[in-house]
């Protein structure tokens, strides 16, 4: 795929749209792009403006129909991607699809067969495996330098809930929030993911409970190696955006803390004062935008296997919905239950 | 009030001795009248290096003698209850470090002894006197972290003890061992606990599996009042003694604990470094002092035991429905114990 520069279509012009957009056009030198589509035309027109985008579409088939367009971002709400997947890949186009693909296992495995016959490149927006700290984690486990890993600790706490409306179309908080843990967890530690067990409360934010959802949890994972993990997640802690990841093995320990916009440290007769934790997923995960859409360049450049297959995505779904099910019967649920 | 008490401790062991060491120096209103310990070598040598008066190879001397009025249990657990019960018959006023016993019917055989018998009994959980710990809870009752919610607690051994120890028909166990110190203080933070459910296993040393115990754990715990939490337990923390407790609320989040043990942080081009608490010794050595000064003081102040027998059975009820709920795979209710 010796090109000038890689032709891209972004599909969704939302939060993270914006933030793929911007990296693509301004960050990466071997892409331009040269299209957009959404529904909603003032949004639309104003990225396509802000970004020198030439095609700005209410509709993806438009994109879709190009000949000169390699590859596509899927950036829409999680119910339109199967069908857009399906027909980027008819198309022959190269698909970044942002998490999760769809909330149906059936659905993902049409996709992951379909994507595989038609030839073309599927990569998942898991990115915070693109992440300096989990990355850096991520290194010292596959070095071999915590040994045989025995326990995963995982911390997600979202600052501040998200909307009503998008917390009943979510799919709730393992398919929505958790599911990046379930990623990382799969992606931190070289074993198979057996068995969940999952509790989950509504202790913040009534708001939940309306919605027929939780906004705390705790997951317990069992690995085939008998390593095991922890997740616990929270849809609001109030001092930011907490997130950490601890490795724990044979022969020690890798742990990260969270990013904050800088490390001064105040002192005063109250004690010390230092900054919150960066306020959200925007801020946070900067790089690991950039850094998960390089690989996927990197992939159709070099033609080899995207990082974050249609697989992955599918495992991270199927542990979400052992997490439901095990919730709701209170009992340890094999994943070989789900899927 | 009597000015000074005069005391006995029974178990020379690792933390036998921390405490022998502070009755002996370091609480002001106690005399160290006498030590005991089967190993009467250990005992002698104590008693010799250490000035005290009195030694016996056996706890029955020591709790007979009547100039002793007061005595600190640190054996292994399955020998609490005997003492415990031995020493209550004979009026001493008793310190009895964790966990109560090996079995819920001795926990309450002891408990009813000591009605019946009322006697000071004052159960030992030194993390509840870990700076750390008090200040956690001052914040929690001034409201800074507003409602508790979650408790995720982290409790691991740098090694594991002799194998001989960790047998559960002798220790407990890794859950009753261990995870007691963080079921005690998810009680004191959270609430009481309604059920548990463990996962766990023999992953740094296979030979736990011949003794039927595990080294690493985890147990979720539901409260009574609906909130949640997590108690993570290993016996392969190599590089140090890792104690962490976290408890996260409406309104923020506390973590308690520490990894550096020495005031220093060295930086040259191989990295920044410094070092890790090595063990419990290091970790809780104000707590134990704060704890048997705290037993002392409460005794000779004729007050309240800060920490009382029925704290310990509830502590064992979790430690046993978890130890339950890892054998048969399922979440096991307390209520069940």
């Amino acid at each position: 795929m010796k090109k000038e520069k890689l032709l891209f279509g972004v599909i969704g012009v939302g939060r993270i749209g914006k933030i793929h957009i911007e990296n693509l056009v301004t960050r990466i030198s071997s892409t331009e792009v040269i299209a957009v589509a959404d529904p909603f035309a003032e949004e639309l027109r104003k990225v396509a403006g802000q970004f020198h985008i030439p095609n700005a579409v209410p509709d993806h088939k438009e994109i879709l129909s190009r000949s000169d367009i390699d590859a596509i971002a899927i950036c829409s709400p999680t119910d339109t991607h199967y069908p857009i997947i399906l027909e980027a890949a008819a198309a022959g186009k190269h698909i970044f699809c942002e998490k999760p693909i769809d909330l149906s296992i059936t659905k993902i495995e049409t996709i992951i067969k379909e994507v595989k016959k038609c030839g073309v490149k599927f990569m998942v927006g898991f990115n915070r495996r693109f992440d300096p700290n989990f990355l850096k984690i991520h290194d010292l486990v596959k070095a071999g330098k915590v040994g045989e890993p025995h326990v995963l600790k995982i911390t997600s706490r979202d600052p501040a809930p998200p909307p009503e409306s998008y917390i009943r179309s979510s799919g709730g908080l393992f398919l929505d929030m958790t599911i990046h843990d379930f990623d990382m967890a799969r992606y931190l530690i070289n074993s198979e993911v057996t068995e969940v067990y999952a509790q989950g409360r509504v202790l913040i934010d009534p708001v939940f409970e309306r919605a027929g959802d939780i906004d705390t949890a705790i997951v317990v994972l069992n690995y085939k190696s008998g390593a095991m993990a922890t997740i616990d997640n929270s849809r609001q802690a109030v001092y930011g955006y907490d997130q950490r990841v601890e490795v724990f093995g044979s022969k020690g320990m890798a742990t990260v803390k969270n990013n904050t916009p800088d490390n001064h440290i105040f002192i005063d007769v109250n004690g010390t004062h230092s900054a919150l934790p960066l306020n959200f997923f925007m801020d946070r995960y900067t790089e690991s935008y950039l850094g998960e859409m390089q690989a996927f360049i990197d992939c159709l450049q070099k033609d080899t296997e995207p990082p974050v297959s249609g697989e992955d995505g599918l495992l991270a779904v199927v542990i979400g919905l052992a997490a439901m099910k095990s919730m709701k019967k209170n009992r340890l649920v094999k994943l070989s239950e789900i899927y | 009030m009597k000015k000074y008490l005069n005391i006995g401790a029974i178990g020379l062991g690792r933390l036998g001795k921390v405490y022998a060491v502070d009755l002996a120096h370091r609480v002001p209103n106690a005399n160290l009248i006498a030590v005991a310990d089967q190993q009467a070598g250990l005992a002698q040598s104590f008693a010799k290096e250490y000035a005290v008066p009195k030694w016996y190879g056996n706890y029955q001397d020591l709790i007979f003698d009547k100039e002793i009025e007061a005595i600190a249990v640190i054996t292994p657990t399955n020998t609490h209850k005997e003492i415990v019960i031995e020493a209550a018959k004979n009026g001493k006023a008793i310190f009895c470090e964790k966990p109560i016993s090996i079995s819920l019917p001795d926990a309450r055989e002891i408990e009813q002894v000591i009605t019946n018998t009322g006697v000071f009994f004052q159960m030992g959980f030194q993390r509840r006197f870990d700076k750390g710990y008090v200040e956690a809870m001052k914040k929690i009752e001034a409201g800074v972290i507003g409602e508790p919610v979650l408790l995720n607690s982290t409790s691991r051994d740098p090694f594991p003890p002799p194998l001989e120890f960790c047998d559960p028909a002798k220790s407990g166990g890794l859950i009753a061992d261990m995870g007691i110190h963080d079921f005690d203080l998810a009680r004191m933070f959270m609430g009481n606990v309604k059920s548990v459910y463990s996962v766990g296993g023999a992953l740094a040393y296979p030979e736990m599996k011949s003794i039927g115990d595990i080294d690493n754990a985890i147990i979720n715990m539901y409260f009574e009042n609906e909130k949640i939490g997590v108690v993570n337990l290993s016996r392969n923390a190599v590089f140090g003694y890792d104690i962490r407790t976290e408890i996260w609320g409406t309104k923020g989040s506390l973590q308690i604990g520490y990894f550096r043990e020495t005031p220093l942080l060295v930086m040259t081009q191989a990295g920044i470094t410094h070092d890790v608490v090595p063990h419990f010794m290091e970790r809780f050595e104000n707590a134990y002092h704060t704890q048997i000064q705290d037993f002392v003081n409460n005794v000779l102040g004729d007050r309240e035991p800060s920490i009382k027998a029925k704290d310990g059975v509830a502590a064992l009820l979790v430690s046993l429905a978890a130890t339950k709920s890892l054998h048969e795979n399922r979440p096991v209710d307390i209520a069940e114990i």
